[in-house]
């Protein structure tokens, strides 16, 4: 089989190459991971300090303040603590508060409603249906919306994958706007629509710079071009798929194609 | 007749109580540490006799106990000595136990279980709640970690040991000098072991630590006894 020709004969195997990660490489790229986890700790117990902290407020309980009208320190600090918070971190918020025998929000210094003892369920005034573990986390039902309405503002995303996402602004329910014009309305809502285009658009990014491992927190790494190209894929003939669900002769098809035997006649036809 | 309905459920409850006890003692005896035969396999005349109310309920208060670890289990957890380590220390202690009476679990009761565990030098602390603990409770254990374990049991979870059951196959630590000949034994790395959760219901019976190794010893009708090995993480 020899084809005479001279030349030196080519080995058809790969020549080893270099290997793809020098040491160094992997020794920074698992510096870079053990970054991002203690970074991602440490906000973790950032966020159950914060927890804690909520778990017992409003620590100004005076006559003149209550769940409507709080006070202003009160807010301030609820505000800054419950920020970084997603929406499961405050469920357990308003589960501990309860733990606390208090009402499940935050800047309520009332204790839980108690529907004394009796099923799972409990009929309202109103006339609803409800469990009654859920009537029990609240003072009221005011107290309820106003604990809602702070966590439809909270951030899906994980505090630590935030990065590049700017701080998210938690209105309260009952705070007062009434001193406020119809065109500083209009210019708040306008700038609502616009921070959460921006939010998203940062979300995005920040996602992919997730993805892509390149994070402001770990040390920059020499990074390796690559270049995807999609394969050229040619998708198999599809079969003539029946149409009908009730088609009577789909048990028949094989592969889309019906085995062609002529018909017995049907005993019936005879 | 109707008078015996609350004495029903009082029985009912001493009952419970008393598998927990002696399921929570078993799993303290099987994790080595020294406990006297008659305090495991306490009878139920002698729990209602130690541990009841005169009205026949149980006082909870009383379902306490602390224990020291054997020489056997202090061998296993000591890691071997090396030139900057000569002289190891065991890594485990005297155990506490406590059957805890609150009605909720949030952080302030497990602080309180933690703090008391640490102040009286214990290593390990096992809790046994009627209910389950808050989420920010059981978050909240991680941040005591280095200073003490703590670890929770509910007093459903204890009604039966598992480990008795006979489809759980027997699982057995391995010391740290059985764990590096194991090793080095098949030329594996300990990553390459196949692996058991830390809470999987067994490995929370033994108390088991990431870093581990357990041999498990299953008995086969066809190939008669044999041994795997899984890792914890
Ligand atoms: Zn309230």
């Amino acid at each position: 089989m020899a084809t005479g020709q001279g030349g030196p004969l080519k080995g058809i195997l790969k020549t080893p190459g270099e290997p793809s990660e020098k040491p160094e490489t992997a020794r920074e790229v698992a510096i870079r991971h053990a970054t991002l986890l203690e970074h991602r700790k440490q906000l973790e117990s950032q966020i159950l300090d914060s927890l804690i902290l909520l778990s017992e407020y409003p620590l100004v309980r005076d006559a003149q303040f209550n769940a409507s009208n709080p006070a202003t320190t009160d807010i301030a600090d609820f505000k800054a603590n419950v920020r970084l918070f997603q929406p499961s971190d405050y469920d357990d918020l308003i589960e501990e508060r309860n733990v606390n025998e208090l009402c499940g929000y935050t800047l309520c210094a009332k204790p839980r409603r108690q529907t004394g003892s009796g099923g799972e369920w409990k009929i309202t005034s109103s006339g609803e249906i409800v469990k009654r573990k859920e009537l029990e986390k609240w003072c009221s039902q005011q107290c309820a919306r106003r604990a809602l309405f702070v966590k439809v503002q909270l951030n899906e995303t994980a505090a630590w994958e935030r990065a590049g996402i700017p701080d998210i602004q938690i209105d309260l329910l009952d705070e007062d706007r009434s001193t406020e014009t119809e065109a500083d309305r209009t210019a708040r809502k306008l700038g609502e629509l616009k921070l959460e285009d921006q939010r998203q658009a940062a979300r995005d990014s920040a996602a992919l710079a997730m993805e892509r491992g390149d994070n402001k927190i770990g040390p920059s790494v020499n990074k390796v071009k690559v270049t995807l190209k999609e394969k050229d894929v040619k998708t198999p003939p599809e079969f003539a798929q029946p149409t009908e669900a009730g088609n009577s002769e789909d048990h028949l098809l094989v592969d889309g194609y019906k085995a062609k035997i002529p018909d017995k006649k049907k005993e019936s036809d005879v | 007749m109707i008078d015996d309905l609350p004495n029903d459920a009082k029985s009912k409850e001493v009952v419970r109580l008393w598998r927990a006890w002696r399921t929570v003692h078993e799993m303290v005896a099987d994790r080595e540490y020294e406990l006297a035969e008659d305090e495991v396999s306490i009878s139920l005349e002698r729990f209602r006799d130690e541990y009841c109310h005169p009205d026949g309920s149980v006082n909870r208060a009383k379902l306490q106990f602390s224990a020291r670890p054997s020489d056997s289990m202090l061998r296993k957890n000591t890691p071997p000595a090396t030139a900057s380590n000569p002289d190891p220390v065991p890594d485990c202690g005297p155990i506490w136990v406590e059957f805890l009476t609150d009605k909720q679990f949030g952080v302030s009761q497990i602080r309180n279980f933690a703090k008391y565990t640490i102040t009286n030098n214990y290593k390990t602390g096992i809790m046994v709640t009627p209910v389950a603990l808050s989420p920010a409770a059981r978050k909240s254990l991680a941040s005591v970690e280095n200073l003490a374990k703590i670890e929770c049991f509910l007093e459903d979870d204890l009604l039966v040991n598992i480990t008795h059951h006979e489809l759980v196959p027997r699982h057995v630590l391995l010391s740290r000098e059985e764990k590096i000949a194991l090793l080095k034994r098949y030329r594996l790395k300990e990553t390459q072991l196949p692996r058991i959760l830390q809470k999987d219901p067994v490995a929370r019976y033994l108390g088991l630590k990431r870093g581990q190794v357990v041999k498990i010893i299953r008995v086969s009708e066809t190939a008669g006894r044999y041994a795997s090995y899984r890792l914890c993480v």
